[in-house]
């Protein structure tokens, strides 16, 4: 039970909760039939997991959906030597500018479907979904940290970090194929 | 104005009508004309007086919503879900919730200085007397800018600040009237009425600090304010210890007024932590600052403290409780902190000391300061040697190992740690003897105490980190004290240069110490702009951080950069209501460099400072509701804020739109023509996640339509030199702030002149900007 309640516990949510990814096959499901996306970013992605960093995982996601990437953390640096799709972008203004229906996103071609976020603090995390859950209601949002969000379309469950690893690794393989 | 009492007494008079004897005339006021600048177009404004000036600023810097709370809990209709478009049974939907929540929250922290400067004033003219005048130094003529640009008084004395706070009471009431059920309704009006209520609470600071200034004997707009003690590792153990924590200085002043009218000054240790160590160290520099308002549990738990005396605001609640754990002493001092305690007020003295030393009562209610001086020192100088067991070590490191062994490995204190700190797997290194991760703990833990709270075997964790390395008993350090205002012939020395650019902008620290990664943050930021010589102002707990860490040579930052008002100055201004004279700073310069009238006249500065004064603040452990209204007061100013991650909790920034290219129209004051002035600055207020994010913002939210091309030069010079630094490569928004060729740093000139012809730059108008058509001189 714990598992799908909110990582901080004081940090309860209003009446519509995220429904948990169980699984990375379906986290990779949702991605692939999502349309546009976008990914937010936090200084969080530049940690170390046991097999690869973290970043790569981002990265590899982020290349294989074609998404763009919008992050103010030094993380940057690295993305931008992989990707050509990233900006640097604070999350709160991101997020802001995703609220406005008419914005036609960071590259100009049309409103995202769906926001992924990972990397910010919980709480941040937290309150850039709530702002998006109730004034960005056309776009879908996914938390891929490893905490639960309970504000965010899907979440993961809050899982230990080898767990988290082994679902990004699988997530990546079904991505791929 | 001035105001006067009229009293005529008339042992016999002749008139037309016939002889009077014993008449007796008293009129309470004769109010008087000795102010020569004219009266502007806004005395004393009521909330739709400017509600104007409001929507120019919210029409460009929106707000963005993040619900905290998604319900509204607030009358009996209630719960509400507000969530996904749904509206409350008032017909609230979820942005007019928000930012009437804001608007609460605002209201509370302005009727707390309000509060603070009431029984400030009130004690003070009891004191010292009505007709005390108002005096702040040497080369200070406009000594209440606030005050002065919004009720149109010119204090004399310390009469006309009650005017002044009467008029502060009267418009808090309308605005907390307003958060009623079936009132506003409209997410802007409360944002405007947010706006409001941050400019009455910068004018009852002002007026709370100026009056202690005028005659507590405080530093008066010195630079060579004296530096002061700071840390845990400065304070004497073999002396009794008093710890003052608050913000309103009367008792911890009389604490000293008793140790100096009995000879007894440097033979009992008077510390203190927040504000009121911040007053009480300007009030005597040989008093102690230990630290932040986090610090306050850890210093209790260390057991020096005999005796704890508290005031007012942000106090941790149950600071009894850990009073009674070392047996200290409790002193509670203000009606609005009562803590349950027996009034002792009308008792004697020698009752009061008798009954606390003989352990009949641990804790007291006393509402008269000099009384409170003389039970505080009294009472510690009597239990000091008795409560020796208690200062002569807490928990020692096996103790930390055997209380670490208990863990039952619940997850709850992982699961409550706002800063999601590794507590469980400190705690179970610990239990091995390795106490390295807990000690690692110390610079990021807050004090909030909330692990413990959850811990369900009742491990003393805060302690365990706090004393698993004894960092905190080696804390040594300097601090400038606070120097208050600054001087007009300052203002007049850098306004040009601010105001053109040259010096590329005025950055204050300001506010509480919930930082998410340690105050050490803070500190870096304001190194980093000192050296590139900005002027780094600072106050309250964010003045003490930056004190808490040393270069090489072991010199902290106040040691050294100057404390004056100038480039690569670092400069205390005291207490959080001390962030008055931040403000006063940004207006004198449109007064007093750009000679722009002052009195009532609130828009006109305040489109001078958006338009003209490069002033940000950084409130990077904001946490409290007087954080919220201090930084609404700086918006409603111009001044944009930034706040740290754990800041986004206040739920609602106001950003502008840098893509949205019609939002950044101003007029071109010479010709009235509108001009594209580029998003400068580019927010109003706004939540950073990492220092370095923050750095680059700041460096850009300096920038001012109004920059000369030598003064936007230096500017983008810093904003592009710390971008590279941090993420390795050119902005990508340069050519929004770019005008002309002659913008560009002289030695990025090359690479900014590729980067623009990408974007296909085109070169644009630098205007006498203004957003007050009224101020426009010709319309073409």
């Amino acid at each position: 039970m714990w598992r799908s309640e909110p990582w901080i516990k004081a940090e309860v949510p209003g009446t519509r909760k995220a429904t948990v990814i169980e699984k990375p096959e379906l986290a990779a499901d949702l991605l692939k039939q999502a349309g546009r996306i976008l990914m937010i970013i936090g200084d969080g992605v530049s940690m170390d997991l046991s097999n690869r960093p973290l970043l790569d995982y981002v990265v590899e996601i982020s290349r294989i959906l074609n998404t763009h990437i919008a992050t103010s953390s030094t993380a940057y640096v690295e993305i931008k030597k992989k990707l050509s799709t990233v900006t640097w972008i604070p999350p709160m203004e991101i997020a802001h500018r995703a609220t406005d229906p008419e914005w036609m996103g960071l590259d100009g071609k049309g409103p995202y479907k769906m926001i992924v976020l990972i990397g910010l603090p919980y709480y941040m995390t937290w309150l850039i979904l709530t702002g998006l859950k109730n004034f960005a209601q056309s776009i879908k949002t996914i938390s891929l940290d490893r905490f639960y969000q309970p504000n965010a379309s899907w979440s993961l469950r809050n899982m230990n970090i080898n767990e988290w690893e082994q679902f990004l690794e699988t997530l990546v393989d079904k991505l791929k194929t | 104005m001035g105001k006067k009492d009229l009293y005529v007494k008339l042992k016999e008079a002749t008139t037309t009508l016939g002889v009077l004897r014993d008449v007796e005339i008293a009129i309470d006021r004769v109010i008087y004309e000795e102010f020569e600048e004219p009266m502007g177009p806004t005395p004393m404004p009521s909330i739709k007086d400017l509600r104007n000036w409001d929507y120019t600023l919210l029409k460009r810097y929106r707000p963005f919503y993040m619900p905290f709370c998604e319900l509204c809990c607030l009358c009996t209709f209630g719960k509400c879900d507000l969530s996904m478009g749904k509206r409350g049974a008032c017909g609230l939907d979820m942005a007019s919730q928000q930012s009437r929540i804001v608007l609460l929250a605002c209201c509370i922290g302005a009727s707390t200085h309000t509060s603070h400067a009431k029984h400030l004033v009130e004690y003070l003219i009891e004191r010292y007397g009505r007709d005390s005048p108002i005096d702040l130094g040497e080369g200070v003529g406009v000594e209440a800018p606030i005050t002065r640009l919004v009720t149109g008084i010119r204090p004399r004395t310390l009469r006309d600040l009650e005017d002044v706070l009467s008029y502060v009471d009267n418009q808090l009431i309308h605005l907390l009237a307003s958060t009623h059920t079936g009132q506003e309704g409209d997410a802007l009006d409360f944002e405007s009425k947010v706006l409001h209520t941050g400019m009455l609470d910068h004018l009852a600071m002002e007026v709370a600090d100026i009056a202690q200034i005028s005659v507590m004997g405080f530093p008066k707009s010195d630079p060579d304010a004296p530096l002061v003690d700071l840390g845990f590792g400065t304070v004497d153990k073999s002396k009794p210890v008093i710890m003052v924590v608050g913000h309103n200085v009367p008792s911890a002043a009389s604490i000293v007024d008793y140790l100096i009218e009995n000879g007894l000054l440097g033979q009992v240790e008077v510390t203190g932590l927040c504000c009121t160590a911040h007053d009480v160290a300007r009030y005597n520099p040989k008093t102690k600052i230990i630290g932040p308002i986090s610090w306050q549990v850890r210093y209790i738990r260390s057991g020096l403290p005999d005796v704890v005396v508290v005031d007012e605001q942000c106090i941790r609640t149950n600071l009894i409780e850990e009073a009674r754990k070392v047996g200290a002493v409790f002193i509670a001092t203000s009606e609005k902190n009562c803590q349950g305690l027996r009034d002792r007020t009308g008792d004697s003295t020698d009752e009061i000391v008798k009954d606390l030393i003989e352990g009949r009562e641990d804790g007291v209610l006393i509402f008269d300061p000099e009384k409170v001086g003389e039970v505080a020192v009294r009472v510690a100088m009597a239990l000091a040697s008795r409560r020796r067991k208690y200062k002569e070590g807490t928990i020692s490191k096996d103790a930390i190992v055997e209380q670490a062994k208990r863990c039952v490995k619940c997850m709850e204190c992982l699961r409550t740690c706002p800063n999601n700190l590794p507590i469980m797997d400190a705690v179970n290194a610990a239990a091995k003897g390795d106490l390295s991760l807990l000690s690692s703990l110390y610079e990021q833990c807050i004090g909030c105490l909330k692990c413990e709270s959850v811990c369900r075997v009742k491990l003393p964790i805060h302690s365990m980190i706090v004393w698993a390395d004894n960092v905190f008993e080696r804390e040594t350090f300097k601090i400038r004290s606070g120097r208050g205002a600054i001087k007009d012939t300052e203002i007049r020395a850098v306004g040009g240069p601010i105001v053109f650019g040259e010096i590329p902008g005025v950055i204050a620290f300001v506010g509480c110490a919930n930082y998410a990664y340690g105050g050490r943050d803070v500190y870096e930021m304001a190194e980093e702009f000192a050296k590139r010589r900005y002027i780094v102002l600072a106050s309250g707990c964010a003045a003490m951080t930056l004190g808490m860490y040393k270069d090489e040579e072991g010199k902290t930052i106040y040691e050294r950069f100057p404390g004056s008002f100038d480039a690569g100055g670092v400069i205390n201004v005291g207490s959080c209501i001390s962030n008055s004279h931040i403000a006063g700073a940004a207006i004198k310069i449109a007064n007093i460099f750009a000679r722009r009238p002052l009195r009532a006249n609130y828009e006109e500065i305040a489109d001078y400072v958006l338009n003209r004064v490069g002033a940000v603040g950084v409130a990077w452990g904001a946490m409290s509701q007087k954080a919220a209204s201090i930084a609404s007061g700086f918006w409603r100013l111009g001044i944009p804020v930034i706040v740290g991650s754990h800041g986004s909790k206040y739920r609602r920034a106001l950003l502008g739109r840098s893509d949205r290219e019609e939002d950044w129209f101003i007029y071109d004051a010479r010709t009235g023509e509108k001009v594209y002035c580029g998003p400068a600055p580019e927010h109003l207020f706004y939540m950073a996640e990492s220092k370095e994010e923050a750095i680059v913002m700041i460096a850009k939210l300096c920038m001012r339509p109004n920059d000369t091309t030598k003064g936007r030069a230096i500017k983008l010079s810093h904003y592009i030199d710390l971008y590279k630094k941090f993420y390795g490569a050119l902005p990508e928004d340069i050519h929004l702030f770019v005008r002309t060729v002659a913008d560009i740093p002289i030695t990025m000139k090359d690479e900014i002149l590729a980067f623009l012809k990408e974007k296909s730059w085109k070169e644009k108008t630098i205007p006498d900007p203004t957003l007050l058509p009224r101020l426009i001189r010709r319309r073409e």
